[in-house]
């Protein structure tokens, strides 16, 4: 199984960054972090990564009802970046709006659409979907 | 030639006295002439000269035959009286009228007076003096009365009018032949004063000419009225009958009329005032305001529904003009389309108006204009409707309001439900995630006798909210996209999701849909509605036998029903029935029974314009026929 190396979170709720990093560490999902509030906030900081040649994460975890941002207009944004790095990108929202399921399958970059809460069953699902899939 | 005045002249005066009664016959074109039996002498005056054209100077006479040649021939014979033999009986005055030759070639008609003035001792006529008169005026005049008499005689026939006199003196009546034509009787008729007027209709006619005829006998009142008369013939007639009473010294001594036969004229007349009175009626007693309005836009009449409505009198209202009434906003409008009407666009047109009470209050109408014209297609007036829609605005803007309120909650209804779908979910979303945490982190926390009873009520606490959730997702959604899905890949698809702790060996679906079925349908709904429905058949299994789940389709109309068959608990209906699809209705006492699969299950079914029906009996299974929209093109 081939572990990630950084991971992104991109939610503006502290509490579930919070937990959802406890269970990532917890299952050894990956080496580091990267922690976004909003979209507009990710999108800025993964450019200057992008710009700068510093390390990409490798996935995120996208919340779609932010602040400033959401994850639908980072999504419309971040496509139209070209990056050399192959990113999986989660959706992680407390939608269970089948609309909005069916809306994230147009997005190609989306892998899945993940309903809140996290677990630690939940993480473990996604790893082992990544190596399934061969993701990475 | 001699004139009358040259035979004795004595004196100036007498001179001056001739000249002026020449003038003054000759003013009133009276000519006199003299005649001498035995000489034969003939002296005519200058006056009568000038009546036939000629003067002294241009006429020398010379004989009566000068003269006689000149009168008509059929007059001649007048004059043989003046040349011999004369008869002894020779009257002294003479008078008669003849036509003599104008100078100008015309006839001239004169009235001759003569008078034997003198006779010789024997008793022979001597001198005889004439007058004579232009008559031709009066002449014509006589000839035109014969004419205008003839004329209107047979004008009377044409126009079926008679004449009636009655002489009270000899107490006689007489009928000219028109009014016995008119009674239908033969010229010989004679009619008699005590039976003539009961020619007219027994009843109010008859009543009402007796006391006319007695009126105009007694007071000399004339009277003029139209009556019916029954003929000889025993028709029915209508007739003008006018009397006039000749007075004499303050008594009437006859009583002349006119009789006319109006029958035809009364019968179109009489059409005609019951059509009009028809609209009268319907005018006056419409349920809604009319009028007509004339091109000036004065009212020419109004109906007793638009008084009230408008809260004037008729006389006030004909005072005013229908601008001042109007609403200053909707004038404009109403004037175009008047105007339009009146260029000949338009026949009639219809508008939403407000109008001035008198108190000042607003009336909401609907107005109907319509243009009559003339035969000759130029607009006379303008029929109006007014219709008082007062109270339907009120209601309409009751109605609005209330529209609005509802809008105002339904978006704070849909506010809330953003909430709850969102914020309220990840909060409890967290809850979760924590108590997960502080297991991992603290297993002796499990140990607490509380630390399970929470886990439960977060449990709980998130069931909760993701079917509140659910809910406010199915009514927040505005837009469906409906795709035609082949029906039964939804259904293997289902069978295959469904939790494997309900499913078991001992469970057989048995799918008897094939892929000919295809839905207009919400892809993520169907998903939905068929996994419900086959959880619940699952569920609600009977504890005495192995269950059993069938699924049919087949098409009904626009339909594709599909039919989920168990044989499970069954619902008792007689109880259940009207609660079976609400919110938060549970039926068994089964642990997973939520109660809200049902409910959200219809509403997605009826949201793709479906419906759900379901029979069921206690103890023996329950089947839902689900009602989705056959394939569309």
């Amino acid at each position: 199984m081939k572990k990630i190396d950084i991971a992104c979170i991109v939610d503006d709720d502290p509490i579930f960054v919070y937990g959802a990093k406890r269970m990532m560490q917890l299952a050894n999902f990956c080496n580091g972090f990267l922690i976004f509030n909003n979209g507009k906030e990710a999108l800025k900081k993964l450019k200057y990564i992008i710009d700068s040649g510093e390390d990409l994460p490798d996935l995120i975890l996208l919340d779609l009802n932010m602040p400033i941002m959401d994850g639908w207009q980072f999504l419309d944004n971040f496509t139209q970046i070209e990056v050399d790095k192959k990113i999986i990108i989660y959706i992680v929202s407390s939608s269970i709006d089948p609309v909005d399921i069916e809306r994230s399958k147009n997005y190609g970059m989306v892998s899945n659409f993940v309903v809140k809460p996290i677990s630690t069953d939940k993480v473990k699902e996604i790893m082992q979907e990544i190596t399934v899939n061969n993701l990475i | 030639m001699k004139k009358v005045s040259s035979q004795k002249i004595r004196s100036k005066d007498i001179v001056t006295d001739s000249l002026i009664q020449e003038k003054l016959l000759s003013l009133l074109s009276i000519g006199i002439w003299k005649y001498n039996f035995i000489t034969e002498e003939l002296i005519i005056d200058e006056s009568l000269l000038q009546i036939i054209g000629y003067n002294s100077l241009s006429m020398k006479i010379r004989h009566l035959d000068t003269i006689l040649d000149l009168v008509h021939p059929r007059e001649k014979a007048n004059f043989n009286f003046l040349k011999p033999p004369f008869t002894s009986n020779l009257p002294k005055n003479n008078t008669f009228e003849f036509r003599i030759l104008h100078e100008n070639k015309e006839w001239v008609w004169i009235e001759n007076k003569s008078e034997i003035v003198s006779y010789t001792s024997n008793n022979k006529p001597e001198w005889l003096v004439g007058y004579v008169q232009d008559i031709s005026e009066k002449k014509n005049k006589e000839f035109l009365s014969i004419k205008y008499e003839e004329l209107l005689n047979k004008t009377n026939e044409v126009a079926l009018i008679g004449t009636w006199e009655v002489d009270l003196i000899d107490n006689t009546i007489s009928w000219s032949n028109v009014t016995k034509k008119i009674h239908d009787l033969e010229g010989n008729y004679s009619p008699k004063l005590e039976t003539a007027i009961n020619f007219y209709k027994e009843g109010p006619h008859r009543n009402k000419i007796n006391n006319l005829y007695n009126k105009c006998v007694t007071d000399g009142e004339p009277f003029d009225e139209e009556l019916m008369i029954v003929t000889n013939d025993n028709t029915e007639k209508w007739v003008r009958s006018i009397g006039f009473p000749v007075m004499e010294k303050g008594v009437c001594t006859r009583v002349y009329g006119v009789f006319q036969d109006i029958d035809e004229k009364n019968k179109v007349l009489k059409q005609l005032s019951n059509t009009e009175q028809k609209f009268r009626k319907t005018f006056d007693f419409a349920g809604l305001g009319m009028a007509l309005v004339g091109m000036d836009s004065k009212w020419i009449r109004v109906n007793k529904s638009l008084c009230n409505m408008l809260g004037y009198t008729e006389e006030e209202f004909l005072e005013l003009k229908y601008q001042a009434l109007t609403h200053p906003e909707d004038l404009l409008d109403d004037e175009i389309l008047l105007k339009e009407a009146l260029s000949g666009n338009l026949d009639s047109y219809k508008i939403e108006k407000r109008f001035f009470h008198k108190n000042g209050k607003i009336i909401w109408t609907n107005l109907t204009v319509s243009v009559v014209k003339d035969d000759e297609g130029r607009p006379i007036h303008f029929v109006t409707q007014i219709n008082d829609i007062s109270t339907i605005k009120t209601a309409n803007k009751k109605v609005n309001n209330l529209l609005e309120i509802t809008k105002d909650q339904n978006n704070r209804l849909l506010n809330f439900a953003h909430i709850v779908s969102h914020n309220l979910r990840s909060h409890s979303g967290n809850l979760q995630m924590l108590l997960d945490l502080m297991e991992i982190d603290t297993p002796e926390l499990t140990e607490l006798e509380t630390f399970p009873l929470l886990k439960d009520a977060v449990g709980q606490l998130d069931e909760t909210v993701q079917n509140l959730n659910e809910v406010a997702v199915l009514n927040t959604k505005t837009e469906l996209n409906l795709e035609n899905l082949n029906l039964n890949s939804y259904i293997t698809n289902a069978i295959s999701n469904i939790n494997s702790v309900v499913l078991d060996d001992s469970v057989s679906i048995i799918n008897n849909v094939d892929d000919s079925f295809v839905v207009s349908a919400i892809p993520a709904y169907v998903d939905s509605i068929i996994l419900n429905f086959l959880t619940n058949a699952i569920k609600y299994q009977s504890a005495n036998r192995n269950p059993i789940v069938t699924i049919n389709a087949k098409r009904k109309d626009n339909f594709v029903v599909l039919s989920v068959e168990d044989n499970g608990l069954g619902i008792d209906l007689n109880i259940h029935g009207d609660k079976l699809f609400g919110m938060y209705k549970t039926f068994h006492k089964h642990k997973d029974a939520r109660g809200l699969g049902l409910f959200i299950t219809k509403n997605q079914i009826e949201a793709m314009g479906g419906r759900v029906e379901v029979l069921s009996e206690v103890d023996k299974g329950t089947t839902f026929n689900i009602y989705l929209q056959n394939e569309k093109n």
